[in-house]
């Protein structure tokens, strides 16, 4: 399944839409959405799971990078993670600082910041 | 030289020479005269090791100011025609008699990193039981936490050494539970282990909220702000490498290892040697834009802490290769690159470096500046390194910095070593570059640094490169003053580091002694400053005195997992990296009875295959008639000398070993 990554926003939360396998190569495509998202900054950023089917440890220390960087009150949701992301993701210590959720039904409009396959931010 | 006009008030330390009437002379560590003059107000003290009350003697000044009695004096000075007037308000005497310096008696380290644990305990946790949910970072002067809810990862490692380090000369079981509970707090809430890669690393911290705990991935610290430093995965290793050696546990070791892997696979330049200062958070890259300033940069901490964190005690407990060789490639490096071989160039190494080790004196804050606790860190650490490999260019720049860091670094009018020092001299003077102020730190590294240099000094005849008879007086001579700097040092340190009225010890003093108890400076836990190097001062400070110099025994207590991961389940228990042949094992106990499977001279225990944790209790004593003891003797450890101290700056580099 080819990697997809989208970002969108609906009033102060920012959603990533994540779908494919999410190796190092791709981790740059999501810092770039999630430096986008930072720059508002969202009360909550949420990031859309279901249709990962992995995860690498590199996209888990971008998670942890921009927890850090989020203003205080703001959480970090990851919706629909599946257990191999959840594994990566206590592996590194991150479950306790996240809310991990089930799948959700959809929040918001269609995305307005189409990353693309791994490709360059659109503006 | 500039006129003084007005009066001010001026600490002074020296040996006594002379005393008459109601003023006493004194000559200065740097070899000055001074006279003090007494007035009826004037107040004398002994000497205090923390947790002892004030000692008062100054009925008894008659006893005190004797020819060669090291005395700090402080007071009102006052411009008169004929020069300074030093008059005394207060005077602290260092021992007495045959004890010359307290600090030389045997368990006054032990007793200090006593008092050192208990007060960081009640910090933390009270007298209650020992949770880490409840760990700061940030105490106040006075041993309260601040409002601040950060776990700074490095802190709470510095602590569970501190507190695995007084378990070790204790025997205490309190101060090793804060230590293991310490080191698993760390596992399960500030490590990232990479499961893929099999590597370790470490947030920065966490800030704990009432049912979240907010990760800080990478550093807060400015300096390395939002980058990942190495010194910050160096010194979360501290606490656990020390806690290792006494316990063996393997999730400890398991942890360690992914660490190393990751200094190894991240940090490491395969090409031109030596460890990167930075990586980026996401792509652990040295060399990614975001790092900024520290772009594929090398400094001082990146490359020399291994050693001193965790390195040496790693290879302590485990004796294994890979760690001796990875200690090698550090000291290499730092005789490498960092002497500065520039004509007419200070005696101070260079501390931050481009990729290719060019030196870069643009850096921040560090500019062209010396740090002068790395001066001497350098000493310490080279001269540990060689004794287990011994090499010309450690001997050499170990010696060399100990020969030219006191004319620079140290003060010799009031005793104590400076901070940060401009690396060029200006007229001849290295100027400060803010204050002249002292860090705590910093005195350690000077203590420890001569203390091992005077107690491993070669004065065997052959080991110097002049005649023998004339080699050996040198070598005897320049021995002398390594000791006699360490004691000087350590005067400085326990007479004004040491709070007697809240705990623990001062971050900063003023030159003369004086609290500095301002900004971050004043708190007993920040980031820059929780158990590791005053705990290191007092584990050391003990097992150099009492092994290298006073030919005395001292006892170290383990208590080792049962599944404890140990190659070839030996328990490793050599005190520190000492000259092969200078101590044995004496004895061993087991849970209190006598055990004998142990190798007096490799100084490794079999640990027994029990199902339960034994403690094992050993005695380490020196070999006998080792030249340092008579070093040692002659220059005053065990006896009072007359007169002026033996002391030159500068002495001729009379050996290149």
């Amino acid at each position: 399944m080819t990697f997809e990554a989208y970002l969108g926003f609906t009033g102060s939360a920012a959603t990533v839409y994540l779908s494919g396998n999410l190796t190092d190569q791709q981790v740059p495509a999501l810092r770039r959405l999630i430096e986008q998202a930072l720059t508002r900054p969202p009360s909550r950023l949420v990031l859309k799971m279901a249709d990962l089917t992995g995860v690498s440890a590199a996209a888990i220390r971008c998670l942890a990078f921009a927890q850090q960087q989020l203003p205080p009150g703001a959480q970090i949701v990851l919706d629909g993670a599946g257990e191999d992301v959840r594994r990566v993701l206590a592996a590194g210590g991150l479950d306790r600082a996240v809310t991990l959720v089930t799948q959700t039904p959809p929040t918001s409009p269609a995305p307005t910041s189409p990353a693309g396959p791994a490709g360059p931010l659109a503006a | 030289m500039a006129e003084v006009t007005f009066t001010f008030s001026e600490l002074t330390c020296g040996y006594v020479t002379d005393y008459r009437g109601s003023r006493f002379t004194l000559t200065t560590l740097d070899g000055r005269t001074a006279v003090i003059h007494l007035t009826e107000t004037t107040c004398a003290q002994l000497l205090r090791n923390l947790g002892e009350p004030y000692l008062d003697v100054t009925g008894e000044l008659q006893r005190y100011l004797r020819p060669g009695a090291l005395v700090f004096a402080y007071g009102p000075v006052y411009p008169d025609a004929g020069g300074l007037r030093f008059q005394a308000d207060k005077l602290v005497f260092t021992g007495e008699g045959e004890v010359p310096f307290r600090f030389d008696e045997p368990g006054w380290w032990t007793g200090q990193l006593t008092e050192l644990a208990r007060f960081q305990r009640r910090c933390q946790f009270g007298e209650g039981p020992i949770d880490f949910a409840d760990y700061r970072t940030e105490i106040r002067p006075g041993g309260h936490k601040s409002p601040s809810s950060v776990q700074e990862t490095d802190t709470l490692s510095r602590m569970v050494y501190g507190m695995a380090s007084a378990y070790m000369l204790t025997g205490d079981e309190d101060f090793l539970e804060v230590a293991e509970r310490g080191a698993r707090y760390l596992h399960d809430h500030m490590r990232f282990f990479d499961e893929a890669a099999g590597l370790v690393y470490w947030y920065h911290g966490i800030d704990v909220g009432p049912s979240t705990e907010r990760k800080l991935f990478a550093s807060e610290f400015g300096d390395d702000y939002r980058a990942i430093p190495a010194y910050e995965q160096i010194y979360a290793l501290v606490g656990l490498a020390q806690t290792y050696r006494i316990t063996g546990d393997p999730v400890i070791r398991a942890d360690i290892d992914g660490t190393v892997r990751l200094f190894e696979e991240h940090f490491r330049d395969p090409r031109l040697g030596g460890y990167y200062s930075h990586i980026d958070p996401v792509t652990l890259s040295p060399h990614h834009d975001s790092l900024g300033p520290n772009h594929s940069r090398k400094n001082w901490n990146s490359v020399g802490d291994h050693a001193p964190a965790y390195l040496i005690n790693l290879y302590l407990a485990t004796g294994e290769d890979r760690y001796r060789r990875m200690l090698e490639h550090t000291f290499d490096m730092i005789v490498t690159h960092m002497p500065d071989r520039t004509p007419g160039a200070g005696p101070f190494v260079n501390e931050r470096f481009h990729a290719d080790w060019t030196p870069d004196h643009t850096w921040g804050w560090q500019q062209n500046r010396a740090v002068v606790g790395h001066n001497l860190k350098i000493a310490w650490n080279l001269t540990r390194m060689h004794s287990v490999l011994p090499k010309r260019e450690y001997a050499h720049l170990a010696r060399t910095l100990a020969r030219t860091l006191p004319a620079h670094g140290r003060d010799g009018q009031r005793g104590g070593w400076y901070d940060v020092l401009q690396r060029e001299a200006n007229g001849g003077r290295h100027d400060f570059a803010w204050h002249d102020r002292k860090t705590w730190w910093q005195q350690e590294q000077a203590i420890l640094a001569y203390l091992i240099l005077a107690g491993t000094h070669p004065t065997t005849p052959g080991a110097t490169g002049g005649g023998q008879a004339q080699g050996q007086e040198q070598g005897r001579r320049e021995a002398e003053q390594w000791l006699r700097h360490a004691q000087e040092a350590s005067a400085f340190y326990n007479a004004f580091f040491l709070d007697h009225d809240e705990g623990s010890v001062h971050f900063t003093v003023l030159a003369q002694g004086i609290p500095f108890l301002f900004g971050n400076e004043r708190l007993k836990g920040s980031h820059a400053m929780a158990m590791y190097h005053k705990a290191e001062l007092c584990y050391l400070a003990e097992v150099y005195t009492r092994l290298l110099l006073r030919q005395e025994s001292v006892d170290l207590w383990f208590k080792p997992h049962p599944d404890a991961d140990f190659p070839g389940r030996l328990l490793r228990v050599a005190p520190d990296l000492l000259p092969a042949g200078r101590i044995r094992l004496e004895h061993v106990l087991i849970d209190g009875a006598p055990y004998h499977a142990f190798d007096a001279d490799a100084l490794t225990v079999t640990l027994p295959d029990t199902a339960h944790r034994v403690t094992v209790k050993v005695r380490l004593t020196p070999t006998p008639a080792t030249p340092a003891a008579a070093v040692a003797a002659a220059a005053g450890a065990g006896g009072a000398r007359g007169g002026r101290p033996v002391y030159e700056a500068n002495t001729p580099a009379w050996t290149r070993s």
